[in-house]
């Protein structure tokens, strides 16, 4: 074994299909992360303010009856300000994911989720921040984009009771 | 790195406390003593009244420290390399009174690293904060922690003057 690992065009020979099957695994999504299907109205507006290679997604997740968080995709925050449609009259679970990759701490990824229930007609403003190793995340409802609106209560998965949702 | 980091800052923290690991608030108050080893004590009186300091800290602490956080760091070898997973969990207490509001904050690892001696059963302190009226429209607050924690002291200082960030718990 060790002699094949110090030859480099074994190596190289052993390293080549690996690759391809870790970009067979991107191409066919078996990463776990799918593109959250964003063909909805837009009437989440997200505002985004953040340090150099911070990378911000946001995950949308339904949430059942029983709680139960089902997985709809991500869809990576790189605009200043993205627009999402995401469905109204149902419970759903946002989570804002910060993540960052650096040589001395590795890949790292900070959430911040929230269930919200969207109205129709009214549109969600959500502020996410990233600044110096310190983040936050405020989602205001309005009736324009233009409004004041009022800001959206913060409520845990965790505090998700089956049947009272 | 990292990985190693914090279980040494608990083993600063047993050093501190001579013997075992604070069990309590009020023990870790008195093992964060000024002019120990990377102890930490900020005073601070911040121009609020103390029931808003005191609801900046039920409201923030939940949504911010309430958190399982897992690293995972890949150490090259020649077979690739090797992954380790630490898991830990933040467990923030708030308790408000008439005159005084307490903030503690705990850690408890779960996967990746074995704690050491006996150690609460939220976890081991990482910080505690005081918060007292002073007077009309001001309070006193006194955060006592580790250095090391910088960002957690930060994002308490900043509840307590009415900023509402959350510390990223993996950096």
């Amino acid at each position: 074994m060790k002699r094949i690992l110090n030859d480099g065009r074994n190596t190289a020979a052993m390293i080549r299909p690996a690759v391809f099957l870790l970009v067979l695994v991107a191409i066919t999504g078996c990463s776990g992360i799918k593109t959250y299907p964003n063909t909805m109205d837009k009437n989440l507006f997200v505002d985004l303010k953040k340090d150099r290679g911070v990378r911000v997604s946001l995950d949308v997740y339904d949430v059942d009856a029983n709680c139960r968080a089902g997985y709809r995709g991500t869809v990576q925050l790189d605009a200043k300000v993205s627009e999402v449609g995401i469905p109204t009259s149902k419970w759903l679970f946002l989570s804002f994911n910060f993540a960052r990759s650096s040589i001395i701490f590795g890949n790292s990824s900070m959430g911040h989720g929230t269930m919200i229930k969207a109205r129709r007609g009214k549109i969600y403003r959500a502020k996410a921040i990233y600044r110096d190793d310190m983040y936050s995340v405020e989602i205001r409802e309005a009736d324009s984009r233009d409004a004041e609106g009022r800001e959206m209560e913060h409520i845990e998965l965790s505090e998700c009771k089956p049947g009272e949702r | 790195m990292k990985k190693f980091l914090l279980p040494l800052l608990l083993v600063v923290v047993l050093l501190l406390s001579g013997c075992g690991a604070p069990q309590t608030a009020e023990e870790f108050r008195k093992v964060i003593a000024p002019g120990h080893l990377m102890a930490k004590v900020i005073n601070l009186e911040v121009d609020r009244p103390f029931s808003e300091v005191a609801g900046s800290f039920k409201k923030m602490a939940p949504q911010c420290l309430n958190k399982r956080v897992e690293t995972r760091s890949t150490t090259p070898n020649r077979y690739g390399g090797a992954t380790s997973v630490v898991v830990s969990e933040y467990t923030p207490t708030v308790i408000v009174g008439k005159d005084k509001a307490e903030l503690h904050v705990q850690m408890k690892y779960v996967q990746g690293v074995k704690s050491i001696g006996k150690e609460p059963a939220a976890g081991n302190y990482l910080l505690v904060a005081d918060a007292v009226p002073a007077g009309k429209n001001k309070t006193k607050v006194t955060i006592y922690s580790v250095s090391v924690y910088k960002r957690l002291i930060a994002a308490v200082e900043n509840w307590s003057k009415g900023d509402h960030l959350c510390p990223d718990l993996t950096q």
